[in-house]
C-alpha cells in the first residue's frame, strides 16, 4: 500500500510538474516573442492559465499526500490523549466524505459544462476538459483520507513550516 | 436550534476533528448554500472554478517557483555576507545585517519561515557570539522574517488584490515606502540598543567587493521583478515567469547548487503549497460571492457608517480586529474572508482600496508574532532551541515597532499612495 501511494504520488507530482512547467514556458516566450516579434503568443495566457489550473488542482492531493494542509490547531486538546488514535481515524474519515462530496459535485459541474458546450475563449477548447482535474484532485484527496484512517501510519507527520 | 448556532457548533466539531482550513471552509460554505442561500452546493464548485480561472492567480505558483528555486542553495549566506559587508563599520553593524539580510532574502523567497530558517540558522550562531544578547538575536531573526510579506513582490499583497479586484501593480507599488520604513525603523532600533557592541577585527572584516561579486546575481532578482513590473514592461505574472527562468539560469549555471533531483524536490513542494493553497482561495472568494449576493458587505457598511461614523475611529478598531485576527488566523484566510468584507465599508469611509490592502497586511505581518498563532514564533522556538514564551517575549520590542510603523501607515495615506 506505500509502495502505492508512493507511485501515485510520483505520478501525479510528474503530470502536474509537466503542467506547471508548460505554463511558465508559455508566459516566458509569449514575453520573448511579444518583444522580438511584436507578436504575442495567441491564447498563450489563457492556455497557461488552464494548465496551471489543472497542476493546481491534481495537487489538491499532493499537499494531502505530504501533510501540507494548513490546520488551526486550537482544539487539539480536547480530547484526553488516550483518545488520539480515534479521534485521528474519524478525523481523516470526515476529510474523506468530505473530499468525495465536493468530488461528486465537481463530476456534476463537469458534465453540465460538457452538456452545455461550453467553450474557454479565445481557445475553442471545451471548458469541462481541464475542468476534470476537478473531481480528480479531490477523489484523489478523499482516497488518501480513507487510507489514512485505515492505516494511520501511513500518513506523514504534519510539518512545522506551513 | 438556530441555523448560526448549528453552524457554530459545526465549526468547533470540525477543529476538534482536527480538520485543515479546506474542509472546515468547504463545509461553511456548503451550508451558507444550503441554509441561507439557493439550497444548492453545486454553485459552491462554479464559484470556486471562476475565482481560480484568473490570468492574475497564475502569478502565484510562479513566484513560489522561483522563491523556492532560488532559496535551495547557499543563497541565505551570500546575501548575508553582502549585508554584514555593508554594515561592518557600524556598531552593532552585524544586528543591523541581520534585518537587511531577512528583508532581502525573504524579498526573495516570499516566505517568512523559510526566511527565519535559513538567516537565523546562519545569524543567530554569529550574534552571539559577538556578544549580542540572546533575547535580541532572538527578536531580531524571528521578527525580521516577516519583512517579506509588506516588500513587493508579495503573495500576501497578490492574495488581496486578486480577492478584492485591486490592482496588484498599484499593491506593489503601494508596499515599497511602508516596507523600507519598517526594515528602516527596525535597523536604527537594532543600532541603538547595540551601539556597545565592538566593531570586527581586521582578521574579521569581509571584502564588500568580493560579496557583491558572488551576492550580486541573487541581489539582482528583486530589482529585475520590481523594475520590471515598476515601468510597465511587465505584468506582475510575465514578471514572476522571466524571474523564473532567470532563477534556474543563476542557480543551474551560475551557482550550480541546483540538479535534476533538487528540481523535483522543488516542484513537489511547490504543487504541495499550491494544492493547499489554491482551494483555500477559491472556496474563500466563494464565500464572498455568497456575502455579497445577500448583500452583508452593504448592510455591514450601512451599521458602522450609523454606529462609528468617524474615519479614524474606523482605522483604529479596523486594526485592532485585524490584530486579533492575526493572532488565531492564517495570513492568506484572513485576507481572502476579510478583504472583500471590509473593503467596502473602508471605501465607505473613504479609505482607498489599496491602503487598505497596505493597513491589512502589515496587521497579519504583526500577527505572525503574535500567539498563539504565529507562525514565526511557533517556528522559532524549535529552530533556536529556546522555549515558545521566551520567543514570545523576545519580539516584543519588535511587535512595538511594528505597532508604530502600522500607526502611522495607517494615518499617512501617503506613503501607501505616494507613487500611484
Amino acid at each position: 500500500m506505500k509502495r502505492f501511494l508512493q507511485r501515485l504520488l510520483q505520478l501525479e507530482t510528474l503530470v502536474a510538474g509537466a503542467f506547471y512547467t508548460i505554463a511558465a514556458a508559455i508566459l516566458f516566450l509569449d514575453v520573448a516573442s511579444r518583444e522580438l516579434l511584436n507578436q504575442p503568443i495567441w491564447g498563450g495566457q489563457r492556455a497557461a492559465v488552464l494548465f496551471a489550473n489543472a497542476a493546481a488542482l491534481i495537487g489538491i492531493g499532493v499537499a494531502v499526500a505530504l501533510n501540507r494542509n494548513i490546520r488551526p490547531s486550537v482544539l487539539d486538546n480536547v480530547f484526553p490523549n488516550r483518545f488520539e488514535g480515534t479521534v485521528q481515524r474519524a478525523g481523516n474519515i470526515v476529510s474523506a466524505a468530505v473530499m468525495f462530496a465536493g468530488a461528486y459535485f465537481a463530476v456534476l459541474l463537469v458534465l453540465d459544462n460538457k452538456h452545455m458546450g461550453f467553450t474557454t475563449p479565445p481557445l475553442d477548447l471545451e471548458i469541462w476538459v481541464p475542468q476534470m482535474a476537478l473531481p480528480y484532485g479531490l477523489a484523489s484527496a478523499g482516497f488518501r483520507y480513507l487510507l489514512f484512517a485505515g492505516w494511520p501510519t501511513l500518513q506523514p507527520q504534519e510539518s512545522e513550516i506551513a | 436550534m438556530l441555523p448560526s448556532v448549528a453552524l457554530l457548533l459545526i465549526v468547533v466539531a470540525l477543529l476538534a476533528l482536527r480538520q485543515n482550513i479546506i474542509i472546515i471552509l468547504a463545509v461553511v460554505v456548503a451550508y451558507l448554500h444550503l441554509v441561507w442561500g439557493d439550497g444548492d452546493v453545486l454553485y459552491l464548485l462554479e464559484d470556486a472554478w471562476i475565482a481560480i480561472d484568473k490570468e492574475a492567480l497564475l502569478s502565484i505558483p510562479m513566484f513560489i517557483l522561483v522563491g523556492a528555486v532560488m532559496t535551495r542553495g547557499t543563497i541565505a549566506e551570500k546575501l548575508i555576507d553582502v549585508m554584514v559587508a555593508l554594515t561592518q563599520n557600524l556598531r552593532g553593524g552585524l544586528g543591523a545585517a541581520s534585518i537587511l539580510s531577512c528583508a532581502a532574502f525573504a524579498a526573495i523567497s516570499g516566505s517568512s519561515p523559510v526566511t527565519l530558517l535559513a538567516v537565523g540558522a546562519v545569524l543567530y550562531p554569529a550574534l552571539l557570539a559577538q556578544n549580542y544578547s540572546k533575547s535580541y538575536s532572538l527578536g531580531a531573526l524571528t521578527s525580521g522574517g516577516t519583512l517579506g510579506i509588506i516588500i513587493p513582490p508579495s503573495i500576501p499583497l497578490i492574495i488581496f488584490g486578486i480577492a478584492t479586484e485591486t490592482s496588484i501593480v498599484d499593491l506593489f507599488l503601494a508596499g515599497l515606502l511602508p516596507g523600507l520604513l519598517l526594515t528602516s525603523v527596525m535597523v536604527i532600533y537594532s543600532l541603538y540598543v547595540n551601539r556597545n557592541i565592538e566593531l570586527p577585527s581586521n582578521t574579521e572584516r569581509k571584502s564588500l567587493r568580493k560579496a557583491i561579486l558572488t551576492g550580486g546575481p541573487a541581489l539582482f532578482m528583486p530589482v529585475l521583478l520590481l523594475a520590471g513590473i515598476y515601468s510597465g514592461y511587465f505584468t506582475p505574472t510575465e514578471s514572476a515567469a522571466v524571474a523564473l527562468v532567470y532563477a534556474l539560469i543563476i542557480e543551474v549555471f551560475v551557482y550550480r547548487e541546483v540538479g535534476v533531483k533538487d528540481l523535483y524536490k522543488i516542484v513537489q513542494e511547490t504543487i504541495a503549497l499550491l494544492g493547499s493553497l489554491i482551494p483555500i482561495i477559491a472556496i474563500a472568494v466563494s464565500v464572498n460571492i455568497f456575502l455579497a449576493s445577500e448583500g452583508v458587505p452593504r448592510v455591514l457598511a450601512e451599521w458602522l457608517q450609523g454606529n462609528v461614523g468617524n474615519v479614524i475611529l474606523f482605522i483604529l478598531l479596523l486594526n485592532v480586529l485585524l490584530l486579533l485576527v492575526g493572532t488565531v488566523m492564517d495570513t492568506i484566510s484572513a485576507l481572502l474572508i476579510l478583504g472583500p468584507l471590509i473593503m467596502p465599508v473602508a471605501a465607505s469611509f473613504g479609505v482607498d482600496p489599496v491602503h487598505l490592502g497596505i493597513i491589512m497586511v502589515l496587521n497579519l505581518e504583526i500577527g505572525l508574532l503574535t500567539p498563539p498563532m504565529g507562525l514565526n514564533l511557533l517556528v522559532a522556538s524549535p529552530v533556536f532551541g529556546e522555549g515558545f514564551v521566551s520567543v514570545a517575549k523576545a519580539v516584543l520590542p519588535f511587535i512595538a515597532l511594528m505597532i508604530v510603523v502600522l500607526l502611522i501607515v495607517s494615518f499617512v495615506p501617503w506613503l501607501s499612495l505616494a507613487f500611484l
